[in-house]
């Protein structure tokens, strides 16, 4: 395999976040084009940092970082912008304006491509409304085409934002929880068109989840993160219940459950709160 | 001022803020039995209270009249032994000052102006007001003036319009560096730009305009204008500036351009609070352009300055008319726009 078939590659990668909190350090991840790859761990472990330094929103404190064949701090603002455009970043509360209606949130999806006078004019009137019911019919939203976005539910917000990545034809798919607003059968649904998606259309996919069994059910391969570094990386057949409880309990050394330790069902809400 | 002077008896009549500090006075020495709360200044309550007590029988001859108006001491006293855990904070001894330098003001105001109160009330000056009010009566009504007066109005109407459209193009663009878009250079020149522009009043503007552009409704639209965009910039820098960042910042990092994300990411977010400035500017500006034709800036303004000028009342009085009822319009406009928003929003 050549360069181009490496997705994502880093090397001793480490991630500082504003004030000095280490999120990462010494990170080595490598990709494939046309992995699908799933992120879990608990609360607060770095499965958002790592996407964000995967999707360009982070810049790394050191180490060495190549998406797509590209090291993207380290090229041209014309390379990075078209760069940008190949990754397509499901963020975990989907940071669409809650006036704009269905159809432009997920026709935003094109602006990367689009010139700027068409995206300016498919805002007074949108100029590929077939396309975005296209994907939005996968997702079962078809009919929300021209409703107000702030009149939807959390978990067909949720499946907006999906449309709007499937809209973008991206090459490299980082989506963040994008179903934790969603009841579980849906879930299982939407994650299940997400890897289909991703395989019909060879991308390389890269997910966090809560919801173990949706990783272990859907992906080949799985991340385990836990207190800032990679715990295991191993295929779904491979991970032994242990290994789980292992993950999960390492949020003891980050301090939360170290005294007494609170109830199990309180951990994640208070890893977010922090 | 007079307060000063007040025989002793106006004591139980307290000036607001001296009445208490004479009291104090009275109070403390007599009250043995004060808490050593350690505070420095005695809370209302605790300088009356006392004196109800403890300070009565040093004044046997008070009569007890005193009791039946209620003081506001008795008041915070009775809430007090009413099981309060708290203290009631006195009454801020700011207001008290504010209230006697209120008063003082306007008496000195009178005294300044030299105006003559007392003829307010004397019945020839009542006779002549109604006099001047009756010349305004009945307006004129005649097809001819009233066809005048509606051109009038609609141009008055159509200044209001093209000086508020105006002003919210330049306060959009103005805006945008306004809300440090464009760095910290242009944030700091937009701004004071919208400040010069908003700090001259409209009237000023049209004064200003009509020297350089001439007398006539052009100069209403530009003085209109020029405030508007001045005030309308700064609240949309606002808004910009309040709106969250992320749907933009999420456009830009999928390779969007920097104009179609803030369309995309930020207008929405902030295009309904322009509107509704916008809205809410017009309608203010259709009755500012009423008077602006006063410094000859058209409109009804011009012609009711025209008819005053020549004390044709009865034609003033439809001018004036003319105004109440666009005013009234506009109102009514403005308001099933604004219902309406949030109906057509569903």
């Amino acid at each position: 395999m050549g360069r181009e078939a490496i997705a994502i590659a880093a090397q001793d990668v480490a991630v500082v976040h504003r004030g000095g909190r280490v999120a990462f350090s010494g990170l080595n991840l490598s990709v494939h084009v046309g992995e699908r790859v799933a992120l879990i761990g608990p609360s607060g472990a770095g499965k958002t940092s790592l996407l964000r330094l995967v999707g360009l929103g982070i810049v790394p404190a050191g180490g060495q970082l190549r998406v797509l064949g590209e090291a993207p701090w380290s090229v041209a603002a014309p390379t990075l912008r078209t760069l940008r455009r190949r990754i397509g970043h499901v963020h975990q509360s989907p940071p669409i304006p809650p006036r704009q209606r269905v159809v432009h949130a997920v026709l935003a999806g094109g602006l990367g491509r689009w010139p700027w006078w068409r995206a300016l004019a498919s805002l007074l009137m949108p100029l590929d409304c077939n396309g975005a019911e296209r994907q939005l019919a996968k997702l079962d939203l078809a009919d929300r085409l021209f409703e107000r976005c702030d009149r939807l539910s959390g978990g067909q917000l949720q499946r907006v934002a999906l449309a709007r990545v499937l809209y973008q034809q991206p090459e490299l798919v980082l989506a963040d929880e994008p179903v934790s607003a969603m009841d579980p059968a849906l879930a299982d649904a939407t994650v299940g068109l997400l890897v289909a998606e991703a395989r019909a259309r060879g991308t390389t996919l890269v997910a966090s989840l809560h919801a173990v069994d949706l990783a272990l059910r859907h992906f080949d391969r799985v991340i385990g993160i836990g207190a800032g570094r990679i715990q295991f990386d191993l295929p779904p057949a491979a991970i032994d219940p242990a290994q789980l409880q292992r993950l999960y309990a390492a949020v003891d050394d980050r301090g939360v459950g170290r005294a007494g330790g609170p109830p199990r069902a309180l951990l994640p809400a208070l890893a977010v709160c922090r | 001022m007079s307060g000063h002077a007040r025989p002793p008896k106006g004591r139980a009549h307290p000036f607001p803020g001296e009445g208490v500090a004479q009291r104090r006075e009275g109070g403390e020495p007599s009250a043995p039995a004060r808490p050593p709360e350690g505070r420095d200044r005695p809370s209302l309550g605790e300088g009356v209270a006392p004196r109800r007590e403890g300070g009565e029988p040093s004044a046997p001859a008070r009569p007890p009249e005193g009791r039946d108006r209620p003081s506001l001491g008795e008041g915070v006293a009775q809430r007090r032994e009413g099981g309060e855990l708290n203290p009631v904070r006195p009454r801020c001894v700011q207001c008290r000052v504010a209230v006697a330098l209120l008063v003082t003001g306007v008496a000195a105001s009178f005294y300044y102006l030299g105006m003559p109160l007392g003829r307010m009330f004397e019945a020839d000056a009542w006779r002549a007001m109604l006099a001047f009010a009756a010349g305004f009566f009945p307006p004129d009504l005649s097809p001819s003036y009233l066809a005048r007066v509606g051109r009038a109005a609609l141009e008055t109407l159509a200044i209001s319009l093209l000086g508020t459209v105006l002003a919210v193009f330049a306060a959009a663009l103005l805006a945008l560096p306004a809300a440090g878009r464009l760095g910290v250079g242009a944030r700091v020149g937009a701004r004071m730009l919208l400040n010069g522009l908003r700090s001259v009043p409209e009237l000023v503007w049209a004064a200003l305009m009509v020297l350089a552009a001439g007398i006539g409704p052009f100069a209403g639209v530009l003085a209109l204008a020029l405030h508007t965009a001045g005030v309308l910039g700064r609240l949309y820098a606002e808004a910009l500036e309040n709106a969250p960042p992320a749907p933009e910042a999420s456009l830009v990092g999928a390779g969007s351009g920097a104009v179609t994300a803030f369309c995309y990411g930020t207008l929405p977010l902030v295009v309904a609070q322009w509107l509704a400035y916008a809205l809410y500017r017009w309608e203010m500006n259709i009755r500012m352009a009423a008077i602006l034709g006063f410094v000859g800036a058209g409109g009804l303004g011009t012609m009711l300055y025209y008819e005053l000028s020549l004390f044709r009342e009865a034609q003033a009085s439809t001018v004036i008319i003319a105004m109440l009822l666009l005013s009234a319009l506009v109102d009514t406009a403005s308001q099933w726009l604004r219902a309406d928003r949030p109906e057509g929003a569903r």
